[in-house]
C-alpha cells in the first residue's frame, strides 16, 4: 500500500538517525541490565565469600573434649566461648537473638559417660543447639556445626560403640554410581534456558516497543505532527500499518539484543551467584528451532506492536498512553511468569491463551518438546489477534473523535 | 469554475455543541476567500469539514468535485492544508521536513528537492534550512508550514490563521506569496482568520461567521452595501445649525460624523450646510472597514435581522 513505506522509513529513521535514540533504545537498557546483573552477581559472590570467611562465635556448654577435638580435626574454624550455668546460657541466647553470637551447643552433663554407659532402654542423651535463622552467619554456623559436624561426631561415637557402622546399614543409594544422570544434554540445557529465556523474550519484546510505540502515536498527536500526516494524501490505514511495522522491527531488534546479551552473559551471572545453572545454559539450536523462534518473535512483535499502537490511539499524550499500556504490560508480565512455575507438560488448551502460548511455545522450542500443532496454533492465533487489533487501529485512525480532538 | 460548494453544512459535536449551522456558500476558482470571525465562531470546524477531517452532521460539500468526507486522501492530493495545530518534526531540519512531506505527497525525490528549495527561498528560510526545526522561531515555523502546504503545488489552499504569531515583516511575506499564487497559479485560497484587518489586505471575497452561522458573504463593496451605512462622512466645521443635529453626531470639538450610503450624497450635504451658515474646514468620506462591517452585522443580528 502506498504510504506504508514512507511512514515505516520515517519511524525507523527517527530512531536510527538519532544517536541518542539508538543509545537509549538499544544500548542503555542492555548496559544497565548487564551492569545490574553483574552487580547482583558480584554482591552475591561477595556475600558467599563473607559467609565462608566468617568465624562463627559458638557458645559451648558442657561440651566433651572429644567433640572439640572432632571439630578441630574437621577443620571447622570457630570462636569458642564456654558457658557453665543457666544464667550464662540465658545471656548467650540473648546474644544469639541480637546477632552477636551465632550458635549455642548444649551438651548434657557427663555426656561421654552417658554415651559409654548406655544400656538398651535408657533415655538417649540429647544435644541441644540454638541459632537464629534470620541471621546469615548463625544459619551457616548451624548448618556446619549442628547439621554436619554433630552428625559426623554421632557416626564416630556409633562406630566406637558397634565397631563396624556398616552392620547398621542395609543398603546405600548411588554411593559410587557416577552415571546416575541419563539425559539429553541439549534438551537439558534447553530446559534450563527455557526456564527464563521465554519469559524475558516475551517481556522484553513488549518493553522494547512500549515507550517508542506510545510516542509514535500519542506523541505525534501531542506534538501536532499527526495532524500534518492526516492532511496528507496517505490513507490512514497506511499510516497505522507503517507505524506498526516499524514498531515491530524496533521491538524485535531490541529483544534480540537483549536475548543475545543474556545468553552470552548468563553463565557469568548465574556462575557468580553460585548457581550451577550457568554451566547448563549452553544453547545449541538447530536451523529448524531457530526458524521457529524467529517466526514466534515476529508474530509476537506484530501482536505487541498492534496492541500498543491501538491503545495509544485513545490517548492524547504520551503520559496518558503510558498509563493505558501499563495494565497490558503487567498482564504480560504475569502470563510470562506463569510458565516459569509450570511442571506439567502443557496441553493444547494452554496454547490457546494469548501471550502465554508464545512463552510456552518458546519454552517448547528451546527444550524440543513442542509439537507442530501447538506451534502452528500459537503462530496462527497470534497473527489473528494482531490482525484484529490492526483492523481496530484502522477504525480508530478513521475516528474523528479520536484523531481530530 | 466552482472550487468549493457547501450546502446546508452543519456540525454538532458529541458534546452537543452545535459548531456550525446550515452553512451555504460557493467559491470560484482563483478567489482568495477570507473566512472571518472571532475564536470559537466555527472557522476551524468549517476547515476540518471541508478538508475531510470531520464528517458533517447534515449537509454536504464538494471541493473541485470531490466529496471531502468520502475521499479525503484524494482531496489532500490536490489541496494544501495549513492548520494551527499541524506541526512538523522538531528533530529534522526544515529542509528534511519538506523532503519527507514531499515523499508523503508522492513527489519524485528530485522534484521534491527542487520544490523544497524554491519554497524555502521564496519564504526566506534558505539560511535556516539545515537547522533543526526545534530551533525555529514561531514565525519561521509558520512559514515552513506554509511551504509544506504548497509543496505539491495544490489547486486549493486551506489556511487556518496563517499569520498567527508572525511579525509584521513575515505577515507581509506570507500575504505577498498568497496573492501571487492566486494571481499567477490560479490557486483558490480559503483563509480563516480572526484578524480582520489582515484579511482585508489579502482577500478578494469574505465570509463573516459568528456562533456557527454565516452572517454574510461577498466582496467588500457588497458587504458595505449590506450594512446600509457604508460610509462615514467626517466634518470639521463651525456654526452647525440646530436643524442638522438629528443627522450629525458631534464626536469632538468642531468635529462631526454622519452615516451615508454613497459618496454621491456628499455635495448635497455640504451645499445645504453652507447655505445654512456653517463654516466647513474639512470634509472626508471614510469607508467602512471589515471590522466596522462585522460589528454592524453582529449588532443587526442581535437586533433580530437574521436575513442579511
Amino acid at each position: 500500500m502506498d504510504g506504508i513505506k514512507q511512514i515505516f522509513g520515517k519511524e525507523l529513521a527517527r530512531i536510527f538517525r538519532d544517536k541518542k535514540m539508538i543509545f537509549s533504545t538499544f544500548i542503555l537498557p542492555v548496559v544497565l541490565m548487564v551492569g545490574l546483573m553483574t552487580l547482583v552477581g558480584n554482591l552475591a559472590q561477595g556475600m558467599m565469600k563473607d559467609l565462608e570467611d566468617h568465624e562463627p562465635v559458638v557458645y559451648m556448654m558442657d561440651a566433651p573434649a572429644s567433640f572439640t577435638s572432632f571439630l578441630e580435626m574437621s577443620e571447622i574454624t570457630y570462636k569458642e566461648k564456654v558457658i557453665t550455668d543457666e544464667a550464662q546460657l540465658k545471656k548467650a541466647k540473648a546474644e544469639i537473638k541480637s546477632g552477636k553470637a551465632d550458635l549455642i551447643v548444649e551438651f548434657p552433663v557427663d555426656f561421654e559417660k552417658a554415651v559409654a554407659d548406655y544400656q538398651v532402654g535408657d533415655n538417649l542423651p540429647q544435644v541441644k543447639t540454638y541459632y537464629n535463622p534470620s541471621e546469615e552467619y548463625s544459619g551457616v554456623a548451624y548448618d556446619q556445626i549442628s547439621n554436619q559436624a554433630l552428625e559426623g561426631y554421632r557416626q564416630a561415637l556409633l562406630a566406637d560403640r558397634v565397631g563396624d557402622v556398616s552392620t547398621l546399614t542395609v543398603f546405600t543409594v548411588n554411593s559410587d554410581n557416577d552415571e546416575a544422570i541419563i539425559q539429553d544434554e541439549e534438551k537439558a540445557s534447553g530446559k534450563a534456558a527455557g526456564m527464563m529465556l521465554p519469559y524475558f523474550i516475551t517481556l522484553l519484546l513488549f518493553a522494547g516497543a512500549m515507550s517508542i510505540g506510545t510516542d509514535m502515536v500519542a506523541g505525534e498527536k501531542e506534538r501536532g505532527t499527526m495532524a500534518s500526516l492526516l492532511v496528507s494524501p496517505l490513507k490512514r490505514s497506511s499510516i497505522a500499518l507503517g507505524k506498526v511495522f516499524a514498531l515491530m522491527v524496533i521491538s524485535g531488534i531490541s529483544a534480540l539484543i537483549y536475548v543475545v546479551t543474556m545468553v552470552f552473559f548468563m553463565p557469568n551471572f548465574t556462575g557468580a551467584a553460585g548457581g550451577d545453572m550457568g554451566s547448563a545454559i549452553k544453547l545449541s539450536l538447530s536451523p529448524g528451532q531457530i526458524g521457529m523462534l524467529v517466526a514466534l518473535m515476529i508474530t509476537l512483535s506484530f501482536l505487541y506492536a498492534s496492541l500498543i499502537v491501538f491503545v495509544s490511539v485513545f490517548a492524547k499524550s504520551v503520559k496518558e498512553a503510558s498509563s493505558y499500556v501499563m495494565p497490558a504490560y503487567i498482564l504480560i508480565l504475569v502470563l510470562g511468569m506463569m510458565t516459569m512455575f509450570t511442571t506439567k507438560a502443557p496441553g493444547m488448551e494452554s496454547f490457546m491463551i494469548p501471550v502465554y502460548n508464545n512463552t510456552l511455545a518458546i519454552q517448547g522450542v528451546l527444550s524440543s518438546t513442542i509439537t507442530m500443532p501447538q506451534f502452528l496454533l500459537t503462530l496462527g492465533e497470534t497473527i489473528v489477534i494482531g490482525a484484529v487489533f490492526q483492523f481496530l487501529i484502522v477504525k480508530a485512525f478513521n475516528s474523528e473523535k479520536l484523531m481530530s480532538a | 469554475m466552482v472550487a468549493i460548494e457547501a450546502s446546508n453544512l452543519s456540525k454538532v459535536y458529541d458534546t452537543g455543541k452545535e459548531a456550525l449551522k446550515n452553512l451555504d456558500f460557493s467559491l470560484h476558482q482563483g478567489e482568495v476567500f477570507g473566512f472571518l470571525g472571532p475564536n470559537g465562531a466555527g472557522k476551524t470546524t468549517t476547515i476540518k469539514l471541508l478538508t475531510g477531517l470531520l464528517t458533517p452532521s447534515t449537509g454536504k460539500s464538494q471541493i473541485l468535485g470531490v466529496d471531502p468526507s468520502a475521499e479525503p486522501a484524494k482531496l489532500h492530493g490536490f489541496c494544501g492544508i495549513m492548520t494551527e495545530h499541524a506541526q512538523m518534526y522538531n528533530l529534522l531540519s526544515g529542509y528534511e521536513n519538506l523532503l519527507f512531506y514531499g515523499e508523503v505527497f508522492g513527489l519524485e525525490k528530485e522534484m521534491a528537492k527542487a520544490r523544497a528549495l524554491q519554497l524555502l527561498e521564496r519564504l526566506e528560510l534558505t539560511d535556516a534550512m539545515y537547522q533543526k526545526l526545534g530551533t525555529y522561531s514561531t514565525g519561521m515555523r509558520q512559514r515552513l508550514s506554509l511551504a509544506r502546504a504548497l509543496l505539491h503545488s495544490p489547486q486549493m489552499l486551506f489556511l487556518d490563521e496563517p499569520t498567527s504569531g508572525l511579525d509584521p515583516e513575515s505577515i507581509w511575506r506570507v500575504n505577498d506569496l498568497i496573492k501571487e499564487m492566486a494571481k499567477d497559479e490560479g490557486i483558490t485560497v480559503f483563509l480563516c482568520t480572526h484578524q480582520l484587518r489582515y484579511a482585508q489586505e489579502v482577500c478578494s471575497t469574505y465570509g463573516l461567521i459568528a456562533e456557527g452561522e454565516l452572517l454574510a458573504k461577498g466582496n467588500l463593496r457588497e458587504l458595505r452595501a449590506l450594512t446600509m451605512d457604508a460610509l462615514t462622512l467626517e466634518l470639521k466645521a463651525e456654526n452647525i445649525p440646530l436643524t442638522e443635529n438629528s443627522h450629525l453626531e458631534k464626536v469632538a470639538e468642531n468635529r462631526y460624523e454622519m452615516k451615508i450610503s454613497e459618496v454621491e450624497e456628499i455635495p448635497a450635504i455640504v451645499q445645504r450646510l453652507a447655505r445654512n451658515g456653517t463654516s466647513i474646514y474639512e470634509v472626508r468620506a471614510l469607508e467602512q472597514s471589515l471590522e466596522d462591517i462585522y460589528f454592524a452585522l453582529i449588532k443587526r443580528k442581535g437586533e433580530g435581522h437574521d436575513h442579511l
